[in-house]
């Protein structure tokens, strides 16, 4: 009896350790820092339930947050990937992947905003997006909803709901289809 | 019967089966508490797949990806050291029991969806958030029950040899009973 005493006290301070521990040192972690009252998983419109295509006219009668994001397929990414536009800025490729996929290889020009590491990134792809007239913003591909999570993001940051745009297809689209891509840390 | 019972006691007393329980627990469990710790986001996505705790609010989902590999990496170390190894024990066994049938539940999800085209069940390899990347679920699922052994193992015995947390005791107990013999 005294030994399972003895072994549920010790159970209880290594949990209480932990959650010192970890609390202490998630409270000092820099860009890995989790933020424990942010919802990393919002509910999202994907699109699936009338999704948009872009380049229609868009003028849905619901609030701009509850509508189903503009979505692009590989051969619209394209065209406005060589688009003159983009070289000037006015077009903008926004990665949503973490720091290894990201440098192993992104569309050209792309920049990077972690959806799980935000708070690092928002501000400098607000700056690129304040000027542009489109914000392509894309993940994986496939099952990946992290891009869909940085459009909530953007559109939350009042970048207009109209500049936003969702590649749905991905790096994975984009990366099977023999495009240009870059690679490393972003300079 | 008591004859064998005697022997595992004596066995036991050597303090050599808990020391390489102890060691091997610790160690592994230490591995991956460190790859969790190394990218905390990735075990925070990797937890969300379970659905094991309400997302809303999303404090418990964050509080969890925050706590359980400190929680990992201390059991561990008082695994190593033998300082509260019971205690350790019980806890990772505790975790053990109650994530190794979960894994189990997801493979054979997966093993059931038609897209993941997996031939058989010990053919499902997927990332379960463990800290090792993508796993075949039988090897895991057989490396879990070792752990679990090997933990039972220092919960249940009842040598304290190499036990850094002994030491300590007795060196406490000495001082005060000199202390005690200088006073008399």
């Amino acid at each position: 009896m005294k030994a399972i005493a003895s072994t549920i006290s010790q159970m209880i301070i290594l949990c209480v350790l932990g959650l010192v521990v970890g609390l202490s040192v998630n409270a000092v972690r820099g860009k890995d820092h989790i933020n424990l009252w942010r919802d990393y998983t919002p509910k999202i419109n994907d699109g699936n339930t009338g999704g948009t295509e872009a380049d229609e006219p868009q003028q849905p009668a619901e609030p701009a947050k509850e509508r189903p994001f503009q979505i692009l397929v590989l051969d619209q990414v394209i065209e406005i990937f060589e688009d003159d536009k983009t070289a000037y800025g006015l077009h903008v490729f926004v990665d949503a992947r973490a720091d290894t996929p990201y440098q192993a290889g992104r569309i050209p020009g792309a920049v990077q905003c972690d959806y799980y590491r935000m708070d690092f990134y928002v501000g400098s792809v607000l700056e690129y997006a304040a000027g542009a007239e489109k914000v392509i913003v894309y993940c994986n591909g496939g099952e990946c909803e992290d891009s869909l999570y940085v459009c909530g993001e953007l559109l939350n940051a009042e970048v207009p709901w109209g500049n936003i745009y969702f590649f749905k297809g991905g790096w994975e689209d984009w990366e099977r289809s023999g495009q240009p891509i870059e690679t490393g840390p972003k300079e | 019967m008591e004859k064998r019972l005697s022997l595992i006691r004596r066995i036991d007393n050597t303090g050599v089966p808990l020391l390489l329980a102890r060691l091997f627990v610790g160690s592994i469990f230490a591995w991956l508490a460190y790859n969790k710790l190394l990218d905390p986001i990735e075990f925070l996505k990797q937890t969300r797949e379970y659905h094991l705790v309400p997302e809303d609010p999303p404090i418990f989902l964050t509080l969890t990806a925050v706590v359980v590999p400190w929680l990992e990496l201390l059991c561990a170390a008082a695994l190593i050291l033998g300082v509260y190894a019971r205690g350790a024990a019980a806890t990772l066994l505790a975790m053990l029991l109650f994530f190794a049938p979960l894994l189990l539940i997801r493979a054979w999800h997966l093993y059931q969806d038609p897209a993941g085209g997996f031939a058989t069940f010990c053919a499902v390899e997927f990332d379960c958030g463990c800290g090792t990347g993508e796993v075949f679920i039988c090897a895991k699922t057989l490396e879990n029950t070792a752990l679990m052994v090997g933990a039972l193992l220092a919960l249940l015995s009842r040598s304290k040899r190499f036990c850094l947390g002994a030491l300590i005791t007795r060196l406490r107990a000495e001082k005060t009973s000199s202390a005690a013999f200088e006073r008399a």
